[in-house]
C-alpha cells in the first residue's frame, strides 16, 4: 500500500504545471521614465494599484538611517489636493485598503480598490509621486508613530532585536548594516531640506514601478495613467545605487544578548549570494531541507524527537546585493542552549559533507513547486510580484517561469553551497538569554 | 477649413488630456456587481455533507472537513477537547506520526487539525492522496501515548506562558465574568484541569462527536464537483453513521451592573481593557446587516470613533476596536484597547462616551455613506478567495440561513438608515450591563477605577482573590511611621510654635454650581470652628470651644457635652495625630501597605479606646498623612468615609495640606485653601456657641 502510494505520487509528477494559465502581462515605459505593468483579470470586480519605489533601508546615507521607511509614512501625509489625514479615509470610504511596506532594497505602496475606483487609485499614487506634501508639521507628526511603531515592534518583542544585531555584524561597514527601521537619533537630526532632497532623488518616476492587476480595461487604464502620471517630471539627481562586495565573512562572529525571554534562543546567520544567482537558489533549498514541514531534518530530530527547541528554523533572507541564511533555535524549558547549538550544527554538517537522497531532493522540489502555484493567487500578490521581478532581475515573466530556476538546482550543487556558505568562519552567532 | 477644425478639436482633446483637473478626487464608475460563485451541495448515504466549489484559476485544492457540534462544557477537564483535536494529527492506524508528515510534505501539502476539523491543500493533481489522508486522519486516529503525554506537557507550558501574556489573560477572564465559569463560553482549560485530562477522555469526545452526520466536507480548488464527490464516496463511504449529541445550556445571566473585574500584573506597562455585554443575536438574523453598520462606525478600524478619539485625538493607545459576535447561544459585544497605566480611567470613560454618542445621537450621512462603501469593498474583496464561497455555503447549511442570504447581503446593507443605527446601539450595546475587565498594575490603576463600580479582583485563570497586596517594608514600626509624619510637617518644634490657624478653602461638589466656600479656625489646640456656605446662606457649622461642641445645618442644631464632643475636641487639635502614641487614647497597629492615587503608603490602623477604629495612611516617600478612611456598618452594608490629602505647602515652618477631598461613594467634595493664615491672631469670639 505504502509503496503504491509513493509511486503514484511520483507518476503525478509527470503532469506538467501545464494546468496552470500563465500570467499574461503588458509592460511599458513612459516618457519620464516610469514603468508600467497591467495585468487583467475579470473573476473580482476588485483592482490593485501599486508603486515600487527603488529605494530602500540601504540607499540611505550615513546619519540618516531610516529614512526610506520614515517616508513610507510620510507618503500618506497627503498633497496640495489630499488634506492632512484624507488619504486613508478616501480609499477606505470608497470601500478600499490600502497599505505600505519597506525594505532593504525598496517600498512598495498599494491600493486595494474596487475596479470602478481604479481612476481614484491611480490619482492617489500620481498625487505622491508629483506633488507629495513634505513638510515640517508631517515630519514631527510622523516621528513620534514611527517611534511608537519601534517600540512595539521591535523593543517590545522578545528576540526581535536579533535583526539589528545580526545586521549590524554580518554587514558592518556596509549599506545592510542598519536594518530599515533605522536610528531615532538619525530622524530626530534630520532637518526639512534632507526629506525634500530624499523625496526629489528617489520618489522620481524615473526610479519608479506602477504594477496593476485586476478587472481592468487595459486601454482606458493606459489612457488614465497617461494623464494622471504622464505630466510628471523625469527625477534629474542622480540615483545612487550602492554595490556590496558577495565576499565570504572570514571569521566567525559570536556575541551575546540579554533579553526580556523566558527561553534562551540561539540565532546564527551565514552570508549570502544575492539573490536571483543559482547558489541563493541552492540556498534557499537546503533551508527547505531542513525546516519545512514536520519531517524536515530540525523539526523531526531537534523539535520531536530529541526535544531540545520549541522551534528550530532555517530561513533565507534574500536582498538584491547580498543576504543572509538565518538559523535560529529557541531552547524548550530546561535544556541547555549549547546542547541546541551542537543539534544544529550536526544537522547543518550533514547538509554540508553528504547529498540528500534522491527522495528528499524530490520532496523539496515537491514542495517549491506547492508555493510557486500558490504565490500567485491574489491580484495583489501578483502585482506585488511583477513588479519585483521586474525592478530586482529586469524580467517580469519569472513570474511564469522562476521554477524552472529551482529546477536547474541538482543534489551537487546543494552539497556545494552548504560546503561553501555554511562555514563556522562565515557567521554571525548570537546568543539569546534571559535578562537577570 | 473642415481639416483645421478637426485638428483644432484633436488639438483641444490632447490638452485636456494632460490638463487633468487634479483638484478633483476623480469619480468612480458604475459600480460593479461582485459574482457569487457557485456551489454544489451533495450529500452521501451515512449523512456527510459536501460542499463543492470548483475554481480553475490555480492547480490547487483545499479540503476542510468540519464537525458541527453544539457548544460543551468541559469542567475540571477543560482542555480535554482541545487536546482531542491535536490527537488527531499525530498518526492514524495506518500510519505513524513521521509517516503521515513525510507523506504531506512529499506532496507539499499541508495538513492540519482541530477538536472540529480536519484541513487539507495541496496541488489538485494530488486530489485523490489527499482525499484519503483527510479521510485517514478523520476516521483512524491512532491516539498513540507517547504523544499524548508530550502534548500534554507542552499544552501545560502553553498555559504557563500565557500568564505572562496580558492580552491572553485578558480575554480568558472577560469571557469567565460575562458569561460565568459554568458556561461553554466562560470556562478555560487552567494547568489543573489539563492534568486531569486522561487519553480517554479525548477517544471518548472523538468517539460521541466524529461522526459523518456531524460532518461537511467543504471542497475547493481546480476539481469537478463530480469527481468531487466521486472521491468522497470512495474514501468516506464506509464511516459509520453515530446518534446526533445536542447539548444545551441556559443564556447566562445579564449583569444588571456594571461588573469591574480587576487582574494585577506588578510589570505592567500598559492596562489591557475590554468591555462589553452580552447579546442575543442568533446567526441570519435580520438585525446582523445594522448591527455590523453601526459596529464599522463605532469602532471598526482607523475611521471608527473609538479609534479616531482615544488613539488619534488623545493619544492614550496604538488601537481602540470595538466587535460583535452572533451566535445561536450566546453573543457579545465588547470593545477594548491597551493603554498606558495612567490614562486607564480616562479611557474608559472615552469609552463610555462614545456608546452614549452611537446610542443616542444620529450618525453622520458621510459616517453611514463610508461605512456602507467600506463593508462593500472588504465584502469585495473577501470575493477574490474561492473559500469565501465555501464559507457562505457553510454557513447557509449550519445555520439555515436563506439560500439567497449573502446575496441580498449588500442590498439590505444599502437600506439601512442613521435611525436603524441608533436603535441597534441602543439595543445591543448595552454600558449598564456591561463587564469591565482590566488587567494591569493594580498600584497604579486600581484607585481611579472605583468611579466605575465596586472592583473585584482576579487571578490569571479569573478565579476570585484578595486585593493584591504590598508587602511591609521591613523594620519600619507606626512609631516610626508617625516620627516620620511629625518630622514632614516640620518638627515638634514648629507645630509647638502653633497658636492659630485660620483657613479659607473654595469648596467643589462635581455637577454642583460653584460658589460654596468654606473657613476652618483653630486656636491654642483646643477651639475649633468650621463653616460651610454658598454665599450668605450657612450650610452647615461646626464649633468646639473648649469644653462643648456645637452642630448647626438647615435641618437644625445640637450641643454637644463631655464625650459626646470628642470627635470635635480632636478635631482642634493642630496635629491630632501626635496623641496617637499616647497608649492611654489609642492602640495603633501597623501591618500593611497601600497604595494611594499611584502613592505607596503605610496604614496605620487606629482604635480609640472605647471608640472608633480607622485607617491612616502616611505616604512612604513624603512622610505626610495623604488619606484617611473610616468604615461604618450600616443596614445598607459598610459605607467608607475617604478623605485624601494632598498638595502640602509650608506656613511658618508647618506643613499643610492645600487640598482635602471628601469622597462619599461616587460623590467627591474637594476643599482647597485659598487664603492660609498662621498665628495672625483669632478673637475668641469666633469660637461662641449662641
Amino acid at each position: 500500500m505504502k509503496k503504491y502510494f509513493a509511486a503514484a505520487l511520483l507518476a503525478g509528477l509527470t503532469i506538467s504545471l501545464s494546468a496552470q494559465t500563465k500570467i499574461k502581462f503588458t509592460e511599458y515605459d513612459l516618457e519620464n521614465g516610469l514603468h508600467v505593468i497591467l495585468h487583467e483579470d475579470h473573476a473580482t470586480p476588485i483592482v490593485t494599484v501599486s508603486v515600487l519605489y527603488h529605494v530602500g533601508s540601504k540607499n540611505e546615507k550615513e546619519g540618516r538611517t531610516g529614512f526610506a521607511h520614515f517616508f513610507e509614512h510620510l507618503m500618506f501625509e497627503g498633497s496640495p489636493n489630499i488634506d492632512r489625514g484624507e488619504y486613508m479615509k478616501i480609499v477606505q470610504n470608497n470601500g478600499g485598503q490600502l497599505n505600505a511596506n519597506t525594505s532593504f532594497d525598496r517600498t512598495f505602496y498599494y491600493e486595494l480598490l474596487p475596479s470602478n475606483q481604479l481612476e481614484l487609485g491611480l490619482w492617489l499614487e500620481s498625487e505622491r509621486m508629483l506633488q507629495a506634501t513634505v513638510d515640517n508639521k508631517g515630519v514631527e507628526t510622523q516621528r513620534e508613530v514611527v517611534k511608537e511603531e519601534k517600540r512595539l515592534r521591535i523593543d517590545n518583542q522578545p528576540y526581535m532585536s536579533f535583526q539589528g544585531e545580526m545586521f549590524s555584524k554580518a554587514y558592518a561597514g556596509h549599506p545592510y548594516e542598519h536594518i530599515p527601521i533605522g536610528s531615532m537619533e538619525d530622524l530626530n537630526a534630520a532637518e526639512i531640506a534632507d526629506f525634500k532632497d530624499f523625496y526629489e532623488t528617489f520618489y522620481a518616476p524615473n526610479n519608479a514601478t506602477l504594477s496593476i492587476a485586476g478587472d481592468i480595461d487595459v486601454e482606458q487604464t493606459k489612457e488614465w495613467i497617461e494623464m494622471y502620471f504622464g505630466p510628471i517630471k523625469k527625477g534629474t539627481n542622480e540615483i545612487p545605487r550602492p554595490q556590496t562586495n558577495e565576499e565570504l565573512l572570514g571569521t566567525q562572529i559570536v556575541d551575546t544578548v540579554y533579553d526580556n525571554i523566558q527561553l534562551p534562543g540561539v540565532f546564527i546567520g551565514y552570508r549570502m549570494p544575492k539573490q536571483g544567482t543559482k547558489d541563493a537558489y541552492a540556498l534557499e533549498m537546503v533551508t527547505t531541507v531542513l525546516s519545512r514541514g514536520q519531517s524536515s531534518r530540525f523539526y523531526k530530530k531537534l523539535v520531536d524527537e530529541d526535544q531540545l527547541g520549541i522551534a528550530v528554523q532555517a530561513f533565507p533572507f534574500s536582498l538584491e546585493n547580498g543576504g543572509l541564511f538565518i538559523t535560529l533555535g529557541i531552547a524548550n524549558m530546561g535544556v541547555e542552549l549549547d546542547k541546541l547549538m551542537t543539534g544544529i550544527d550536526e544537522q547543518i554538517e550533514m547538509v554540508r559533507t553528504d547529498l540528500i537522497s534522491e527522495k528528499e531532493y524530490q520532496k523539496v522540489q515537491n514542495q517549491l513547486e506547492s508555493s510557486f502555484v500558490s504565490s500567485n493567487s491574489t491580484m495583489a500578490g501578483i502585482a506585488e510580484s511583477l513588479a519585483n521581478y521586474h525592478v530586482y532581475f529586469g524580467d517580469a515573466n519569472l513570474i511564469n517561469t522562476e521554477i524552472e530556476k529551482y529546477r536547474e538546482v541538482t543534489r551537487e550543487d546543494l552539497k556545494r553551497v552548504a560546503d561553501k556558505y555554511l562555514s563556522k568562519d562565515n557567521r554571525v552567532v548570537l546568543y539569546y538569554l534571559p535578562k537577570k | 477649413m473642415k481639416k483645421i477644425f478637426s485638428i483644432l478639436l484633436t488639438l483641444m482633446i490632447s490638452v485636456s488630456f494632460a490638463q487633468v483637473d487634479r483638484s478633483k478626487q476623480p469619480e468612480p464608475g458604475p459600480s460593479p456587481t461582485p459574482d457569487f460563485g457557485k456551489y454544489k451541495l451533495y450529500e452521501l448515504k451515512n449523512g456527510l455533507k459536501l460542499i463543492v466549489v470548483q475554481n480553475d484559476k490555480l492547480p490547487r485544492v483545499t479540503m476542510n472537513l468540519v464537525i458541527d457540534r453544539d457548544p460543551i462544557f468541559e469542567g475540571d477537564k477543560a482542555g480535554y477537547v482541545s487536546l482531542a483535536g491535536e490527537m488527531l494529527r499525530q498518526g492514524t492506524t495506518n500510519l505513524a506520526k513521521a509517516d503521515l508528515d513525510e507523506k504531506v510534505d512529499f506532496m507539499g501539502a499541508n495538513i492540519g487539525t482541530s477538536s472540529s476539523n480536519v484541513f487539507t491543500s495541496g496541488l489538485s493533481k494530488y486530489s485523490e492522496e489527499l482525499m484519503a489522508l483527510l479521510a485517514d486522519v478523520a476516521m483512524n486516529p491512532a491516539f498513540p501515548d507517547s504523544e499524548f503525554e508530550k502534548l500534554k506537557t507542552q499544552t501545560i507550558s502553553g498555559l504557563e506562558s500565557n500568564k505572562d501574556n496580558p492580552e491572553a489573560v485578558a480575554g480568558q477572564v472577560f469571557n469567565s465574568v460575562l458569561f460565568g465559569k459554568d458556561h461553554p463560553y466562560g470556562e478555560s482549560p487552567s494547568v489543573s484541569t489539563v492534568e486531569n485530562v486522561s487519553l480517554d477522555d479525548c477517544k471518548a469526545y472523538y468517539k460521541k462527536y466524529w461522526t459523518p452526520n456531524n460532518a461537511y466536507i467543504a471542497i475547493v480548488g481546480n476539481i469537478k464537483p463530480r469527481a468531487a464527490k466521486k472521491l468522497a464516496k470512495k474514501y468516506f463511504g464506509a464511516w459509520e453513521m453515530g446518534t446526533k449529541t445536542t447539548n444545551s445550556f441556559k443564556a447566562p445571566a445579564s449583569h444588571k451592573k456594571m461588573e469591574v473585574a480587576f487582574v494585577h500584573k506588578e510589570s505592567a506597562v500598559q492596562s489591557v481593557i475590554n468591555l462589553g455585554n452580552t447579546i442575543d443575536l442568533k446567526p441570519g438574523h435580520p438585525d446582523i446587516i445594522k448591527l455590523r453598520l453601526a459596529n464599522q462606525i463605532l469602532g471598526v478600524g482607523s475611521l471608527g470613533r473609538l479609534f479616531q478619539n482615544i488613539r488619534e485625538d488623545k493619544a492614550y493607545t496604538y488601537g481602540a476596536y470595538s466587535q460583535y459576535n452572533s451566535d445561536k447561544l450566546a453573543g457579545s459585544f465588547s470593545a477594548s484597547a491597551s493603554v498606558r497605566n495612567e490614562v486607564t480611567d480616562s479611557a474608559i470613560v472615552e469609552f463610555l462616551k462614545e456608546f452614549d454618542r452611537i446610542r443616542n445621537e444620529p450618525v453622520t450621512d458621510e459616517e453611514l455613506k463610508g461605512a456602507k462603501q467600506f463593508i462593500k469593498g472588504s465584502f469585495g474583496r473577501s470575493l477574490e478567495s474561492p473559500q469565501t464561497v465555501a464559507s457562505f455555503a457553510l454557513n447557509i447549511q449550519r445555520h439555515g440561513l436563506d439560500e439567497d442570504y449573502y446575496k441580498n447581503y449588500l442590498n439590505e446593507l444599502d437600506k439601512v438608515t442613521k435611525e436603524d443605527i441608533m436603535a441597534m446601539a441602543k439595543k445591543y450595546i448595552l454600558p449598564k450591563n456591561m463587564v469591565l475587565t482590566i488587567v494591569g498594575k493594580a498600584s497604579d490603576v486600581s484607585a481611579s477605577l472605583e468611579q466605575f463600580g465596586e472592583i473585584k479582583y482576579y487571578d490569571e485563570e479569573g478565579n476570585i482573590t484578595e486585593k493584591p497586596s504590598i508587602p511591609l517594608t521591613p523594620g519600619v514600626t507606626a512609631q516610626m511611621v508617625l516620627d516620620n509624619y511629625i518630622k514632614a510637617l516640620g518638627g515638634n518644634e514648629n507645630i509647638a510654635k502653633l497658636k492659630d490657624l485660620a483657613i479659607d478653602f473654595k469648596v467643589t461638589v462635581p455637577g454642583a454650581p460653584a460658589g460654596f466656600t468654606g473657613i476652618r479656625y483653630k486656636k491654642g489646640n483646643n477651639k475649633y470652628k468650621f463653616v460651610m456656605a454658598m454665599g450668605e446662606m450657612v450650610l452647615q457649622e461646626q464649633i468646639f470651644d473648649g469644653n462643648k461642641g456645637f452642630l448647626n445645618s438647615p435641618q437644625g442644631s445640637t450641643v454637644q457635652e463631655g464625650d459626646e464632643a470628642k470627635d470635635l475636641k480632636n478635631s482642634a487639635l493642630f496635629v491630632p495625630e501626635m496623641d496617637y502614641s499616647n497608649p492611654e487614647l489609642y492602640t495603633i497597629t501597623l501591618n500593611r501597605m497601600s497604595m494611594v492615587e499611584g502613592e505607596k503608603a503605610f496604614v496605620l490602623e487606629v482604635k480609640e479606646k472605647d471608640g472608633d477604629n480607622f485607617s491612616v495612611y502616611f505616604s512612604e516617600k513624603s512622610g505626610f498623612k495623604i488619606k484617611f478612611e473610616q468604615i461604618e456598618d450600616t443596614p445598607q452594608g459598610p459605607v467608607p468615609t475617604i478623605v485624601l490629602y494632598a498638595d502640602y505647602k509650608e506656613y511658618m515652618g508647618v506643613k499643610i495640606p492645600g487640598t482635602e477631598t471628601l469622597v462619599l461613594g461616587p460623590q467627591k467634595i474637594t476643599l482647597t485653601a485659598v487664603n492660609v493664615k498662621v498665628n495672625e491672631g483669632i478673637s475668641n469670639a469666633e469660637f461662641i456657641i449662641k
